[in-house]
């Protein structure tokens, strides 16, 4: 290898090493700036009434209209990019300012600078994360990026998504060799194997009631899900103040999915004359004939689930 | 794995017929999307008719169309010439992902809330000799109109391997990830990139995480993704090379995605691209073309949005809902930022290749613009439905799953973006 070759290879990989640098630092900045200014009121929107988003639309549109014009226009000076350019480094300097104007306020106490000057520095961490991720997009075009940088980035993305992807493939096995009842057992839990009883004791032509869509029945109140599960039976919505219609069956639950995991409450929660109780085990996917009526407050039905037979 | 059969052969016959110039994967890439309209649709007619599918229905539908699939696949068997390839690496990497996704749906049953309440629920009901409107005896029919949400060919095929006695449905969506693999593939050696980087960026779609997930869900986000970015790639290849063919291919790749999905806008893109270039070029006359098939395909989405009335009656018609107030922009941009996070890695690399790459800007416009009108339709829609759903911002995971088209043409015009570095 040449000696001048030799001296490219030396000067080369640091370049490339702060291109990264630069690169990263851009991701980071930009994307926390953005999420920032989005959640939050900063100084532009308090004084001025507008959004800063719209502030980085406005500047972000402007400076890369211009930048594609100076693309084209190669043999005239752009005299209005230059100055977006110039524009942005002042006010990445100024807030740079302000950001160290903060670590004054962390060797005082708190508040120490909106006391004294009215502004608060952390409404302004925003505006420097954007500019500022701006300004190092100005210095990497400044430089000709080397191919390996950006083939380094898209492995990167690669990687990262490759790893979710795999874990989605992975999160979703079941046993191979199962039948489909025995698959869907292992997806649906409990509730499945609930509605598997219910399939065995319930005649086709029965209607079936069930609770209302709400915690925490929220997958055996819903009855698009339950009717695609027990079709071809009719599912009705069972509430307290209605007559169930005779021959047909009733849910009895106390939650297969609320809004917390341990949240328990039994349907239906009022007396009901009916001709018998099926009380499940889900585990052996068996039931039990328990006598009527159905009590809610009977402590044999707490926690359980099963049929009532009107 | 059966009615992925058919509709290959049923589409690939018709492409050849039709005089399509590709190489062989390509050809059966793009049969399959052909034939899996052309299946579902000749499905549809008896369902439209209020004719139930039977077995004596659907086997003379299916027979007569894959008989003459055959007989074209045969005839024309010299104009599909297979040129050994090269097996590189990142070939082994996309087989790998695909044999990864076809696994999956042979293990696993559909089981996803809404894929069982609906499209799954919707085909077993077709199955079963049944119609809608009749299949649930006493139910009020505007509690029905929940099965009109989306039109239902997807449900049509699920139900034709029923029917032929086949359990493995999610296999349609294995193919449709395939599909949308080649297609991309070819799309890209279309605008001559080199190999290297159109197999690499083929396979960085493959990898991505959303992408994989809907190939092993019955979900219609992935054949909708599927039909919208190959009728951009043709849209593409139209602009270029200025083939009817492609453009034929255009159109029927949109008509596909609102057969899929009809409420989204996106199926314009391809044909507001092909205006613009139009119009850049002065063929002021062929911008009529453009908007004719944007004409059809309004009303081919009037009919879809209709169909429930036309099955149930006055009855199933949607009332109309109260009137919100407009959100504020920046809460809607938060929503879809947060909503979209699982793009955000796509988008970094996409905003810092355009900020630093500015030279290349006016050579990839139609990607370009491609993508920003999309965002645009986006945020403007995410308005319309803040105004008309108050919940509009408790379903992030759809409007991710709505957009993942969106990653195939940041992985195109970066994939361009390479070819030009490596050029200069």
């Amino acid at each position: 290898m040449g000696e001048n070759t030799e001296r490219k290879m030396i000067l080369f990989i640091p370049q490339i090493v702060l291109q990264g640098v630069y690169f990263c630092l851009f991701l980071g900045l930009f994307f926390n700036g953005a999420v920032f200014a989005l959640k939050n009121k900063d100084l532009i929107s308090h004084y001025f009434h507008i959004d800063s988003i719209y502030l980085l639309f406005l500047f972000l549109s402007v400076g890369l209209f211009f930048q594609v014009v100076e693309e084209r226009n190669k043999h005239k000076s752009n005299v209005f990019d230059s100055f977006i350019a110039f524009i942005n480094k002042i006010f990445t300097i100024i807030l740079i300012v302000f950001f160290f104007i903060l670590s004054i306020e962390l060797i005082n106490y708190p508040n120490f600078i909106y006391s004294t000057v009215h502004i608060i520095p952390l409404n302004l961490i925003q505006l420097f994360l954007l500019f500022t991720s701006v300004a190092i997009v100005y210095k990497l075009k400044s430089n000709s990026i080397p191919t390996l940088i950006i083939w380094l980035a898209v492995l990167g993305v690669f990687f990262v998504s490759l790893r979710s992807t795999l874990a989605i493939a992975v999160q979703t096995t079941v046993p191979f060799s199962a039948s489909y009842d025995g698959k869907m057992e292992y997806l649906w839990g409990d509730f499945y194997r609930y509605l598997e009883v219910v399939r065995k004791i319930v005649p086709d032509n029965a209607p079936i009631g069930i609770p209302p869509q709400k915690s925490p029945w929220l997958k055996e109140g819903n009855a698009l899900l339950v009717r695609s599960m027990l079709y071809p039976h009719h599912i009705y919505s069972f509430t307290d103040n209605i007559n169930a219609p005779s021959d047909s069956y009733i849910f009895f639950s106390s939650g297969f999915m609320g809004r917390t995991d341990n949240e328990r409450l039994l349907f239906p929660q009022k007396q009901i004359k009916c001709k018998k109780i099926f009380l499940f085990d889900l585990k052996n996917k068996s039931y039990s004939i328990k006598q009527c009526p159905y009590i809610p407050t009977n402590l044999e039905i707490q926690n359980q689930f099963g049929l009532i037979q009107i | 794995m059966i009615t992925v059969l058919f509709c290959v052969i049923v589409g690939s016959g018709l492409l050849l017929k039709l005089g399509i110039e590709k190489k062989p994967l390509e050809i059966f890439a793009l049969g399959y999307l052909f034939g899996f309209l052309i299946t579902t649709l000749s499905l549809f007619i008896p369902i439209f008719l209020h004719i139930p599918l039977t077995t004596q229905i659907v086997l003379p539908i299916i027979g007569i169309e894959s008989l003459l699939g055959v007989m074209i696949l045969i005839k024309k068997r010299k104009s599909i010439l297979f040129n050994k390839e090269t097996i590189t690496v990142i070939g082994i990497g996309i087989i790998g992902l695909i044999l990864l996704s076809i696994l999956v749906n042979m293990a696993r049953p559909i089981f996803q809330w809404d894929a069982m309440t609906l499209y799954e629920f919707r085909s077993k009901i077709f199955a079963s000799g049944k119609l809608i409107p009749t299949a649930f005896g006493k139910t009020n029919t505007s509690d029905l109109s929940y099965y009109y949400g989306y039109p239902p060919l997807l449900s049509l095929a699920h139900a034709a391997t029923y029917i032929f006695g086949f359990q493995d449905s999610l296999m349609l969506y294995s193919a449709f990830y395939i599909s949308l693999i080649v297609l991309f593939y070819y799309g890209l050696k279309e605008k001559k990139v080199r190999s290297t980087i159109a197999s690499f960026s083929a396979l960085l779609v493959a990898a991505s995480p959303i992408f994989f997930e809907y190939s092993i869900s019955a979900y219609t986000n992935l054949p909708y993704a599927v039909f919208i970015v190959t009728s951009i790639l043709f849209a593409l290849a139209y602009i270029r090379y200025q083939k009817k063919l492609d453009l034929f291919i255009t159109f029927i790749m949109a008509f596909g995605s609102i057969c899929i999905r009809q409420m989204e806008p996106f199926f314009l893109l391809p044909f507001i691209l092909i205006i613009i270039h139009d119009i850049e070029m002065r063929k002021i006359n062929k911008v009529t073309i453009s908007f004719l098939c944007i004409v059809l395909l309004f009303l081919v989405r009037f009919g879809w949005e209709h169909y429930v009335e036309w099955d149930l009656g006055r009855m199933g018609a949607s009332g109309t809902s109260s009137v919100l107030p407009f959100p504020k922009l920046a809460d809607v941009i938060s929503y879809l930022i947060t909503s979209l996070k699982q793009y955000h890695i796509y988008f970094a690399l996409f905003f810092f290749v355009l900020f630093v790459f500015t030279k290349y800007i006016t050579r990839q416009k139609y990607i370009l613009f491609t993508i920003l009108i999309a965002i645009i339709m986006l945020i403007a829609g995410t308005f319309l439905l803040a105004r008309n759903f108050a919940p509009w911002r408790e379903i992030p995971d759809s409007v991710s799953r709505m957009m993942m088209f969106l990653i195939p043409l940041i992985v195109y015009y970066f994939a361009n973006i390479l070819e030009f570095n490596q050029n200069k």
